[in-house]
């Protein structure tokens, strides 16, 4: 199969990340990133909340599609503020996820629900159940993910999605 | 696959709407159309039970992680609105001007804010209640105890505070007594969820969902086109605002009503420091919902869990720019009624006020008969609009009765639409509360501290017992006759509620999720103080009435509008900073398997 190079790059890309996720030391400067962006956005929705009333006090006493500008604020404007930062965070987070390869959608595991459940200590939430088929190969997990990342193919997904 | 059901149910329910209005000009009674709306409802009850049976075990705590995100964020704003939103916040906005919207913009900020903070994280960590996700970071029996305490505490003041809006309802459609109606509504709750937990709550709460849609827009857009030929009643606001004002001013002219009559709906009547904590407040603890972050685990992916928030969000902002044409249009109609009408003559004039019972005051007094009425303002005494207060809890019931008692020909079918959407928006909320508490005591309590290692089967049998043990512990507390006088206002438990969640909670997911060093120590420091600091507003700000000289002092500060809505505030940010303190004295470390999954990797 031909593959671009933009694509070579990013199975490269993808290969690294995961090698240097194994070695542990991936993850602090994704969630370095996941904080600054996740807590901008956080900050920005209480900012809003604080300073909308206020800002709603200082609004010109006019006319907004016939009602007044203060009302239109509190019941189309706000509202549509936190549409608009929650939109923003969910178009950031697809983003920081795309640079660390971390297609969510590509790599979430369902859960296991084990058949006989051991709460503590939490390793024991990884024992396969009857709910989820057991992996066909005897791969390890590791590497089942690697392949998915080369191949393109999702095998998690495939199960327990119809509704 | 629940779309196209959905699709179904929508395009049904339309029909059976037209055949009902149909019926109804070929004579059937209003009273029969009423029952067969309500009947319509314990049909979706059941539809939704018997489509959600399942024997699967995730099926009852994740919804087998289905959910696309449409029906996932329909489920999350039916969730956060419920009867509180349907009942009470129109009626807020008409008799609170706009401190109304302090809690419904709170309520929409804190889904955002949850959006921004927890939600695709959770999903990522792969559990099936919230708590566990604490369980699974903190490695701590007691916080897990803990935190599922608050939790339950949470959620059991929104649960009685959203079911004890059946009351009026029954008492104002129905002839059955309020505690029958009590029975089947949760019984016809029970039934689907003991059947398929989670899976039928999905399917309750989009189900509702379409008759909510209905019974909120029906009703306002035939007084639209009632009053302009129009049905859009977004249009038409404007026109009956301004014809509000224009009454106003003549009424302020000929000596009938006060020059501040004239600019309502224009100023905030509150300080903006009072309006700004209550949101804050309401929205820390909307955001740490159990009920509302379980629907953030119900998808299939965690990328469609954010979908959801953005779809949620679409949902309320619909449902808040809807919220003050009811207060428009019913202020109008009371304005062109009633000013410059002597009371004397209110019997002959506006004998419709005589049938509503509860909820109406005249001049500061609560009336209900004919007497009460004559001597609440002082015999002879010519009223104004602003004399006629409607309690916001009364204000969906009595709106179709001042409606049709003005003379509009509004046909039955639309008012017992009205009547059967806050019932679905009741149930919606209530089917969400009651599964949450059943995981509660399955998973988080019996299963992680009295059954370790108990079979799953086991489990998933107790959260179908426990649905009906929390049903029949739900029952009893609300014929309970201490709780009865805190029912009167429902607004104050369910605010409650969400105080508990920012006060105990929030710090908690907090440090959990964004802290690395936050380890058990603080957690349980930022939960034990963040909960002791908001039980002691709460005790303080339900006492108000009792203490003065506390009230003298407190109010000022927080605001009298809505102070429980803030009560959560300070708590939460205790919580926070003990919480943050306690991870650099005591630091922690998240496991492994926690962190590869909070951070969307697999475990390596």
């Amino acid at each position: 199969m031909i593959r671009s190079r933009r694509s070579v790059d990013k199975v490269i890309a993808s290969q690294n990340t995961n090698a240097e996720y194994r070695q542990g030391r991936m993850s602090k400067p994704y969630w370095r990133s996941a904080i600054s962006r996740n807590w901008l956005v956080a900050l920005l929705i209480l900012a809003a909340l604080v300073g909308a009333p206020l800002a709603a006090a200082r609004l010109p006493s006019d006319r907004l599609m016939g009602l007044p500008s203060i009302l239109v604020f509190f019941s189309i404007g706000l509202p549509a503020i936190f549409l608009i930062l929650a939109i923003f965070k969910i178009s950031m987070q697809q983003a920081l996820d795309r640079n660390y390869e971390l297609d969510s959608e590509d790599q979430l595991q369902r859960r296991r629900v084990p058949k006989r459940l051991k709460s503590f200590p939490v390793k024991a939430f990884d024992v396969p159940d009857t709910d989820t088929p057991a992996p066909e190969s005897a791969q390890s997990d590791s590497e089942q993910q690697q392949q998915r990342t080369m191949t393109g193919i999702d095998q998690t997904n495939q199960t327990q999605v119809a509704g | 696959m629940r779309l196209r059901v959905l699709n179904s149910f929508l395009l049904g329910t339309i029909i059976l709407l037209g055949i009902l209005g149909l019926l109804e000009r070929l004579g059937l009674s209003s009273d029969l159309v009423t029952r067969l709306l309500f009947a319509l409802l314990l049909v979706s009850l059941l539809f939704s039970g018997v489509r959600a049976r399942s024997v699967r075990t995730t099926d009852m705590f994740v919804d087998g992680y289905r959910m696309t995100p449409l029906p996932n964020g329909l489920s999350m704003a039916m969730i956060a609105t419920g009867a509180l939103g349907y009942s009470f916040w129109p009626g807020d906005i008409f008799a609170n001007q706009l401190s109304g919207f302090i809690v419904p913009l709170g309520v929409v900020g804190g889904i955002a804010l949850m959006g921004a903070l927890f939600v695709p994280f959770l999903r990522r960590a792969d559990v099936l209640t919230p708590m566990e996700l604490l369980q699974l970071r903190f490695n701590s029996r007691l916080l897990l105890f803990l935190a599922t305490c608050i939790s339950a505490v949470a959620i059991v003041c929104v649960l009685v505070g959203q079911i004890s809006f059946l009351f009026g309802l029954s008492a104002r459609f129905t002839t059955v007594p309020p505690n029958s109606a009590l029975i089947v509504i949760l019984v016809g709750i029970a039934l689907p969820l003991v059947l398929g937990g989670m899976r039928a709550a999905s399917w309750l709460q989009m189900t509702m969902a379409v008759l909510v849609g209905f019974g909120f827009l029906l009703f306002l857009a035939w007084i639209a086109f009632d009053l302009t030929g129009l049905p859009m009643p977004h249009l038409s606001a404007s026109d009956a605002w301004r014809a509000t004002r224009l009454l106003q001013e003549d009424a302020v002219v000929r000596d009938l009503a006060r020059p501040s009559d004239v600019n309502w709906l224009e100023f905030l009547p509150s300080d903006w420091r009072v309006v700004s904590l209550g949101m804050v407040g309401v929205a820390l603890g909307v955001s740490a919902f159990p009920p509302l972050l379980a629907r953030a685990q119900t998808t299939r992916t965690a990328k469609e869990s954010d979908a959801s928030i953005g779809w949620a969000l679409v949902f309320m902002l619909a449902l808040i720019c809807t919220l003050p044409v009811y207060a428009i249009f019913l202020k109008f109609q009371i304005t062109q009624s009633i000013t410059g009408i002597s009371v004397n003559a209110l019997a002959r004039e506006a004998p419709f006020l005589f049938s509503i019972t509860s909820g109406l005051s005249l001049c500061g007094i609560p009336v209900s008969t004919a007497q009460e009425f004559i001597s609440a303002c002082g015999e002879g005494h010519r009223l104004t609009a602003s004399d006629l207060q409607i309690a916001p809890m009364a204000f969906m019931t009595a709106l179709p009765d001042i409606i049709v008692g003005l003379g509009r020909p509004v046909p039955q079918t639309m008012a017992a639409m009205l009547a059967c959407g806050a019932l679905a928006a009741l149930v919606a909320v209530v089917s969400a509360c009651l599964i949450s508490l059943s995981h509660h005591i399955a998973l988080d309590l019996y299963a992680k501290f009295l059954g370790t290692s108990s079979p799953m089967s086991r489990i998933v049998f107790l959260v179908r017992l426990s649905v009906l043990l929390v049903a029949a512990g739900t029952y009893w507390l609300l014929t309970w006759p201490p709780l009865i006088p805190y029912l009167q206002h429902p607004e104050r438990l369910i605010l409650s509620g969400f105080a508990f969640a920012a006060g105990g909670l929030f710090p908690a997911y907090l440090l959990a999720i964004w802290v690395g060093r936050a380890g058990k120590v603080a957690a349980l420091g930022a939960m034990l103080v963040g909960t002791g600091i908001t039980v002691a507003m709460l005790g303080v700000l339900f006492g108000l009435d009792q203490f003065d000289s506390v009230s003298v002092i407190l109010l000022p500060l927080i605001g009298d509008t809505y102070p429980i809505a803030a009560a959560g505030l300070p708590g939460a940010i205790a919580g926070l900073a003990t919480g943050l303190i306690l991870a650099l004295l005591a630091p922690g470390r998240a496991p492994d398997i926690i962190s590869a999954r909070l951070s969307g990797q697999v475990e390596p």
